[in-house]
């Protein structure tokens, strides 16, 4: 079961499919699409699926915490050996990547597949030269506010291009911002629940994003970010906060080249942190093809289908040891960037609003909160919301 | 017991023939073999689930797994009362239902009475009215959200233009006025089924009555206010049973716009059932949601059918 049915991710999924048809002929394989909804209707598909005790062999989403509730039913089976060793896979795949396909009481549940760099800060280059200010100079996520009132004040554009019809938009922003703004260990401490301890910062950030908010597209409440994308390819805004799914709308549109038009920094202050999404493939169980399923994983896992899939959806290998000038799967100049970054990167980490790092009812109740905050800007409702939040 | 009372051997069968020829020959008995096997499958698939969905709105379940069934308490519909989402939503929900199930029977009874006078293309304009209907609400809430733009939507723009700019905001970004607009979209897709329901009702009245009430001096307005809207009770409470149902359908509507998680000004319960049960995995909470709503509706139901049973027609 998988939800890359459109464009980018539907391209990657067929060129993954067709390496491992081609190294496995052997083997039947049926696709189970399941578009729309950035992915709960697949989700919707498979809890039902996974209720009656009828998985499907695989399916490709998101790991770690959002795995919780399967894997203490029972439905996820154990793959360290048939998978991450007989595939030796445990070197070249970073620890945190490691970690979100694993469980202490079952072991190796999933193989990732891909990496997408989420704290970037896209910077459209006409728009920021003509007001003469410096993005990669920008230290703070504070400091970007006087950038943006500078552009604002120097050009026709806004500051940033966002969506804020839906809160997942709202809250990725707010988790780079906060990264930025406090550091790696204040982020942490905070996806694990440290919520009371960190008022300060945390009502910090979120006045930080709510100061935003004046400099956002006056549309930003009934656009969805691929909207939100175009006003920023079109000249109308100078930045935009996203994962790196965008690089395809980029690509897509004419005359908005890399370098020339468009190009990404870190978010500031998050250099040294690569905050991605996480995608992977699990094993579920009772498997309905067991055999054939490792086999898939171990080919997943593979340098090959690591290329194959990265190079056309726009994220990156989640291995370290995947070369950046295969002939046959190219990556563009911003790929290979965000690769290197990633290789040099002191700290991974993902986001509650990709569901990478707190288990689902928290991760839901967090989206209620910033569905509320987007709406409001009430900085100290948001802070309480919060803290409830993580008592679950 | 004394021989005088005893029956004949023969007697006694032949009562038993003649009881169950009598029985064999009951509509009720006949008809069984064909109400019995749907009424299984309604039973065990629709009620069946309904007394499934309320037990595990008793339990804590959440997770995979099984439910317990061995503690059950009414914990979830106290979680409730002090859940401010699920106020924001039953507030919205009832609001929804008001609003929209008001404006759609006036609208629709005016649209019904112009089309009704003879207009020119009546079975144009009754298709034009009607065509919305026929449309996905992905589509509409689509459209509509390119309407409310307040940038360039046609909405904001035709305010401007005509010097009503103050009143130009964001209609589906700004929490205090997102609900008004899910209704507004609503009604426009909805009116025209309205408009139908009436219409029926109205061809139904005596061309004699309108006739009368003219000759007796009656202008339009009485003629309609006192004399035809009052015989059409039975269409009233039709479009009102179908308009609260498909309230409850907004669903699609705010889902496609907002996600699972539409904020306080335009969160229903519908959604907010679905978010605790699928995105959540709170299957216990999301039970509850789907109990209350069921109850809401049901309730909702109870004046049609008490105007049913009154009229002697339910």
């Amino acid at each position: 079961m998988i939800a890359w049915t459109g464009e980018d991710g539907a391209a990657g999924f067929d060129a993954l499919h067709e390496g491992f048809k081609s190294e496995h002929p052997d083997v039947d394989t049926v696709i189970n699409d399941n578009p729309g909804g950035a992915g709960t209707g697949l989700a919707t598909a498979l809890d039902t699926r996974m209720f009656n005790e009828d998985p499907p062999s695989t399916w490709g989403f998101f790991p770690g915490p959002d795995l919780t509730d399967y894997a203490e039913a029972g439905l996820l089976g154990d793959i360290t050996e048939d998978v991450w060793e007989q595939a030796n896979l445990v070197e070249p795949v970073p620890e945190y990547i490691r970690e979100l396909c694993q469980f202490e009481e079952i072991g190796y549940v999933a193989v990732p597949i891909e990496f997408n760099r989420l704290n970037n800060l896209f910077v459209n280059v006409p728009v920021v030269e003509a007001a003469g200010v410096d993005p990669a100079s920008v230290s703070s996520p504070r400091a970007l506010l006087e950038v943006m009132e500078q552009i604002e004040g120097e050009t026709d554009a806004v500051g940033m291009a966002q969506s804020t019809q839906a809160p997942w938009t709202v809250l990725q922003l707010w988790e780079a911002i906060h990264l930025g703004e406090h550091g790696f260990d204040t982020y942490t401490s905070f996806l694990e629940g440290s919520v009371a301890d960190q008022e300060s910062e945390i009502k910090d950030s979120l006045s930080v994003i709510a100061d935003y908010s004046e400099y956002f597209n006056e549309d930003s409440g009934s656009v969805n970010f691929t909207e939100a994308t175009s006003q920023f390819i079109a000249g109308d805004a100078a930045f935009l906060h996203q994962g790196d799914w965008s690089v395809g709308n980029f690509n897509r549109a004419d005359d908005f080249a890399y370098d020339d038009d468009w190009l990404a920094v870190p978010f500031p202050g998050s250099g040294d942190v690569f905050m991605g999404q996480n995608s992977a493939f699990m094993y579920p169980t009772p498997n309905p093809t067991p055999e054939a399923t490792k086999q898939f994983l171990r080919y997943a896992g593979s340098v090959d289908a690591q290329l194959r899939f990265n190079s056309l959806k726009g994220g990156i290998p989640c291995r370290n040891d995947a070369p950046m000038d295969d002939e046959e799967w190219t990556f563009n100049e911003h790929q290979q960037a965000q690769y290197e970054d990633f290789l040099n990167a002191e700290n991974l980490i993902g986001t509650i609003a990709h569901n990478n790092v707190v288990v689902p009812q928290i991760a839901s109740n967090v989206s209620d909160v910033f569905s509320n905050f987007k709406g409001s800007w009430d900085v100290d409702a948001a802070y309480d919301g919060l803290v409830d939040a993580f008592d679950v | 017991m004394s021989s005088s009372t005893q029956l004949d051997p023969r007697r006694y069968a032949a009562l038993a023939r003649d009881g169950l020829r009598s029985v064999t020959r009951n509509e009720f008995v006949r008809s069984l073999p064909f109400l019995v096997v749907p009424a299984i499958l309604v039973g065990v698939f629709v009620y069946g689930s309904i007394v499934w969905n309320f037990l595990l709105s008793l339990t804590d379940f959440r997770g995979f797994g099984d439910p317990d069934y061995s503690s059950l308490d009414f914990e979830m519909y106290a979680t409730m009362l002090s859940d401010a989402t699920f106020v924001a939503a039953t507030r919205n929900t009832i609001l929804l239902m008001l609003g929209f199930t008001f404006l759609c029977l006036v609208i629709g009874l005016l649209l019904a009475i112009l089309v009704d006078r003879d207009v020119t293309f009546e079975g144009s304009v009754r298709t034009i009215y009607l065509l919305p209907m026929s449309i996905s609400f992905v589509v509409t809430s689509i459209f509509w959200a390119w309407m409310y733009n307040p940038s360039n939507g046609v909405i904001n723009l035709s305010l401007r233009a005509v010097g009503l700019g103050a009143v130009a905001v964001d209609w589906i970004g700004n929490p205090r006025t997102q609900l008004l607009a899910i209704v507004v979209a609503l009604v426009w897709q909805f009116s025209g089924l309205t408009m139908i329901i009436f219409l029926a009702g109205l061809r139904k009245i005596p061309r004699d009555q309108y006739e009368a009430a003219r000759i007796d001096g009656a202008g339009i307005r009485v003629r309609y206010l006192k004399v035809i809207i009052p015989q059409l009770k039975t269409s009233l409470f039709s479009a009102i049973v179908i308009l609260v149902l498909f309230s409850l359908k907004a669903f699609d509507f705010i889902f496609v716009l907002f996600g699972v998680s539409p904020g306080p000004g335009a969160d229903i319960l519908p959604v907010m059932m679905y978010r605790e049960a699928f995105s959540a995995n709170n299957w216990a909470y999301g039970s509850a949601i789907a109990v209350v709503l069921l109850v809401a509706t049901i309730v909702s139901l109870v004046p049609y059918l008490y105007y049913q049973y009154q009229q002697d027609i339910l």
